[in-house]
Order: structure tokens, then sequence, then C-alpha cells
């Protein structure tokens, strides 16, 4: 305490006693997150990708599987981009941001928050940190484990082999990227609509279909929404279907940066927001 | 409101005299408005180390006032300083300041010990000194041996208690208490007031909201009184009523203890400043309300001299609190 009252009397800025501050309510927000209900639901969600490929990878329909059907990274891709891209990652993200503030409003205890000694900038830093480190920690290992399942055709020399020598590796880091990606995009999306919405069913609803309808938009439209840089990154390329307007994946850098960037200007615009906020829950 | 007016007047001459804006929680021209609604009007104040009570009926913006001072709300208008720092700079004042809110909630899950001791992580403290600290303001408000319950399966009174030792727990020079008593036992009370006069005794500020009338009129150095989010009174307690021009204009009860209280009574009414005279029920004493309470003491004592009465006591019933309070807050519900 005497430091902290030393750094304030000086009037100067303390980095350490920052960092402790940051570090403690990093680490109070991933308790909160992993070791509650939460995360066991995120977890169980997390599951499904490994159970369907899993399934497409040991049940042999006439004598084969479908991964040994249609061909493993096809299948794969397939599965990621619909099912996991499209739905766990999404409704997961929306499912945890969203109640990074909302939820602290309806259980009446984000005053708690608020009365400590930081920058409510830092407050939604740090929460947001939390997040994304707890949900890409869950999505990345389910990317993992869904992704090794695929090599059930081939045997353990067979993935080690596609791993360090073949595409395989190069794929799987494509894949975690947009997995980290996909967290902190729509992460950054969600905890503002979080601050802003009482009910994520609109906005949610709105973004969602926007963003699974993105394949018919104008090449312009296409640049606003996230999924578009995502699936850009993705190593194996999948028809979007006949109606689909096609353009050109954006390079992998000006996607990596767009959704870094995306993610920078939602969390300014969310600490302006609570910069400005008033605890009144019985308006909540 | 020509109370508050006098109160303002004496406030901006405190303000001169007193001249140490960083030792003191100060309140510029101050207010707050929900839309339409008002929650406080115009107030200035100056707080000195000390306890404070902050009293005023339900919704007469005791907790507005808190939570401007907590920078949970923004005020409309005006400035807030406390020890000098604005309230729109946490990261300096919450190292000072130690807030205990009306909100009966708590993080979910969290024991007791996990409650306190998380927050104090915040303030940046080693693991070994946020222990301690925990410990010792879970000493101090009578919880050290429920701390590693769930706060959820506490009572009343102990939530109250928990909320307290986590706005003490840092060792605030500011502790900002919204109806910190409310909920307690008659003994866990009586030592938690107690704790606020340690607290206070240290030199520090404690700022509590309460509308028990008789607790307040106790423990505090100092009353504001607050009505319709206006601040109609402030100052010590034993001097408000002579010092509020509209209280003093009231007529002021006095008791008389005697043996012919009839009697008496048929000589007061003979005097045109008393207004109103009341027999106690068993027949040993009267009040009476008089606008010249030396003159019907002189009176008294004349009759005591001439034989015509014996007093066994004689005094004023109404020069505490609750009679200020009841003259300046034109409230249907009457505080407790």
């Amino acid at each position: 305490m005497t430091v902290a009252r030393d750094a304030v009397a000086r009037g100067g800025r303390d980095w350490a006693l920052l960092a402790r501050q940051v570090g403690g309510l990093v680490r109070l927000e991933l308790r909160r997150l992993l070791l509650t209900r939460r995360a066991v639901i995120l977890g169980l969600a997390s599951a499904v990708p490994v159970a369907i490929v899993l399934l497409v990878g040991s049940i042999p329909i006439d004598g084969q599987t479908v991964l040994e059907r249609f061909g493993n990274r096809t299948v794969y891709e397939t599965i990621f981009e619909t099912v996991f891209l499209g739905a766990i990652l999404f409704f997961g993200c929306l499912y945890v941001f969203f109640n990074l503030f909302r939820g602290e409003i309806l259980e009446r205890s984000l005053h708690y928050l608020l009365l400590v000694p930081l920058r409510r900038e830092l407050v939604v830093a740090a929460k947001y940190l939390a997040a994304v480190a707890a949900v890409a920690l869950l999505f990345a290992a389910s990317t993992v484990f869904s992704y090794m399942l695929i090599y059930l055709p081939v045997g353990f020399s067979g993935a080690i082999e596609d791993l360090t020598a073949g595409p395989g590796g190069r794929h799987l880091v494509a894949y975690l990227g947009v997995t980290l990606l996909a967290c902190i995009g729509y992460g950054a999306l969600f905890t503002l609509v979080g601050m802003v919405f009482r009910n994520p069913i609109i906005p949610a609803g709105a973004l969602y279909v926007w963003e699974m309808l993105h394949f018919l938009l104008p090449p312009a439209l296409k640049k606003l929404s996230v999924i578009h840089y995502l699936k850009g990154m993705l190593p194996v390329p999948l028809s979007d279907g006949p109606f689909a307007v096609v353009v050109e994946p954006p390079p992998v850098a000006v996607s990596v940066l767009g959704l870094l960037g995306l993610a920078a200007v939602v969390l300014t615009v969310t600490a302006l927001i609570i910069r400005r906020m008033e605890i009144r829950y019985t308006e909540d | 409101m020509s109370g508050a007016a006098t109160a303002r007047g004496a406030l901006d001459a405190d303000r001169h005299a007193v001249g140490r804006d960083d030792s003191n929680i100060v309140l510029r021209d101050v207010s707050k408005f929900y839309g339409d609604v008002l929650g406080v009007n115009r107030v200035d104040l100056v707080i000195e180390p000390g306890i404070t009570s902050l009293v005023g009926p339900n919704g007469s913006g005791k907790s507005t006032l808190m939570n401007l001072l907590a920078g949970l709300l923004r005020p409309t208008r005006g400035e807030i300083s406390i020890l000098g720092l604005p309230v729109t700079r946490p990261q300096d004042l919450f190292h000072r300041f130690g807030y205990c809110t009306q909100y009966d909630s708590f993080p979910r899950g969290a024991t007791g010990w996990q409650f306190v001791f998380s927050y104090l992580l915040l303030h940046g403290l080693d693991r070994g000194e946020a222990e301690r600290l925990t410990a010792r303001a879970l000493e101090r408000v009578g919880l050290a041996r429920s701390a590693h319950r769930r706060i959820a399966g506490y009572s009343k009174g102990m939530r109250q208690r928990i909320k307290l030792a986590q706005a003490i727990a840092h060792r605030p020079q500011i502790m900002v208490l919204d109806e910190p008593l409310n909920g307690l036992d008659p003994m866990v009370r009586a030592e938690t007031i107690e704790l606020f006069r340690q607290l206070a005794g240290e030199g520090q500020h404690v700022l509590i909201s309460s509308h028990i009338l008789h607790e307040v009129d106790l423990l505090s150095d100092r009353v504001i009184l607050i009505s319709n989010g206006y601040i109609v009174a402030e100052g010590e307690v034993p001097g408000m009523r002579a010092e509020v021009e509209e209280v003093r204009e009231q007529p002021l009860q006095v008791f008389v203890r005697c043996d012919r209280p009839q009697w008496l009574a048929g000589r007061a009414f003979e005097l045109d400043h008393v207004t109103e005279v009341q027999l106690h029920d068993d027949g040993g004493g009267l009040h009476l309300r008089t606008r010249d309470a030396d003159r019907f003491l002189r009176l008294v004592a004349e009759l005591v001299a001439e034989g015509g009465v014996e007093v066994e006591a004689v005094g004023p019933a109404d020069s505490d609190l609750q009679a200020v309070y009841r003259y300046l807050v034109h409230e249907e519900e009457e505080p407790s």
C-alpha cells in the first residue's frame, strides 16, 4: 500500500505497480472464466468439432470412412469452416465476451471493478485479454485435437511425416491463427455489444446473418465482415456455391492487421463508453 | 431552503477558513439529474476528517451523493474533489478511497476471503501484504471465522459486514459507507459503531448515510441533512438547532417532571409564547412547546422558589437531531 500511495504522491506512474494491477485483474478474470460453469459450457462446445472429426474418421460407410473417401484435408476444412468457424467460435465468443461486462452489470458487481485504482480503459483491456486467452486456449486445444484426428487413417507415423515434412504443420498453424484471430475480432465486437445492449439477440443475430451471408455480398461490403478475412487465411480453398460473389482473398498480412486494427478500434470505442459509464443497476 | 442558504453561506466562510481542499472532501455546486428527475441539486459541501453522517429519508439523494463521490455517477454540473484529487482519476483516488455501496450483490461464487483478497490484489499489493490486510479487515468486522464460507450463504448482516471489510481493507483515508448498519443485530451494530469511531480516531474520513437518527446522533461528529436532493442543514449535532435559522424560529419542546403538572400546565397557558402543553400519562410531568424557552424556565424557577411546585427534572426535549430533522425535512416518510 505504501508503494502504491508513494507512486500517487509522486504524481508519477509506477509501471511495476500497474503491471501487478493489470496482471491481478487478468488472473482474476481467467479464474472466473476457466473455473466456473462458463468453462464447462465452452469446453463442451469446443469438443463438438473433435467429436465430429472422430465420427467421420472412425466410422466406415461402405468400407471407407468419410475422411478416406473425400480426403482428410477437404473434410477437415469443411468441418472447420462450417461448424467451428461458422457456429462454435462465433457463439462461443458471443457467450463469453457479451457477458464480460453485461454479466457483471446483471449481477450488480461491476462497481467493485470500477472502484479499484485502475483506469477504466485498463479494466476493459485486462478483462478482454483474459477472455481472449481463456477462449483461445479452449478453442486452440479443440483445433489441435480435431486436426490430429484427421490422421486416423494414416496412423501416428503418417501424422508425424505430414506435420514435419508435408503441408500438415503449415495447415495446423493456419487453423490456429484463424482461431486466435476469430477470438480477437469477434471478442472485441461482442465486448462492445455487451456494453451497449442489454439483450444480445438482435445485434448478434444481425451480425451472424451478415457474416454467414458474406459470400453473397458485393466485394466492397465483404471487406466489412470478419469472416471474409478469416476465410482468406484458411489453407484449403472451398467453393461458396454457385451464387457466391467470388473475390480474391486478402493477403494474410492484410487479414491479420485488419482484424487487429478492427479489435483496436472497437476496444477504443468500448473504453470511451466505460469512461463515461454510470452505475445505475436499476435501469438494467 | 433558507437553512440551506445559511449553511451554504457558512460553508463559503468555512472553505476560506479551512483552505485545505487537499485534506477534505469538497463538492462545489454539484447537481445530478436523471433526465428530468432531480437527484441532488446545487450541493456545496466541505467535509473534514471525522465521522460525518448523511441523513435523509428514502429517495432524498443520499446514495446519489455517495455515488457521485465515488465516480459511479457523473455530476450534471459542478465539481468534486477528494483530498485534492478529481473523482475522474480512479488510478489515484481509489488507493485512498473505500466505498461500501448499498448494493447487496457480490461476484458469483466468491467466499468472504476471496472477495476481499482478490480486490486487494487489484490495488497492486503482493500476495503476502494482501493476505495480511484481508485477515485484518475480516478480523475488524468480526468475520474471521466465516471467511472461507461462500458469501451466498451469509446472513444479511454478514453480507453487510463483508462489504464493509472490502471497503476498508486497503486502509483508505476516506470511507464512504452507504447505510452500513442495515441488517446488523444490536451487538454487531454496537461493535461496528465502535469500529467507525476507531477509524475516525485514526484521522480518517468516515462518511455514513443513514435514516436511523438516534444512532447517527450518537456516533457522528457532524451531520448533513438532505431532503429532496437539497442539503437543508449541516454542522455539528449539538449546535445545529441553534445554527439553523428555521429551527431556531420553531417552538422548542421542553419537559418538566414535577409533583403538580396540571397546575403548572395552567400557569404555562397564561404565557403567550407557550403554544402546546401535553400531560404525561403517568401524571408525573408534562411536555410543552414554547417560542421562548428561557422565559419559561425562569417562570419555573420562580414557581419553585415560591414553593408552588416541586420539580424533579426539567430540560429541552427536542434539541437533538430528530428535532432538527423534523423541522427541516417536511417528508411524509419520517425516519425511524
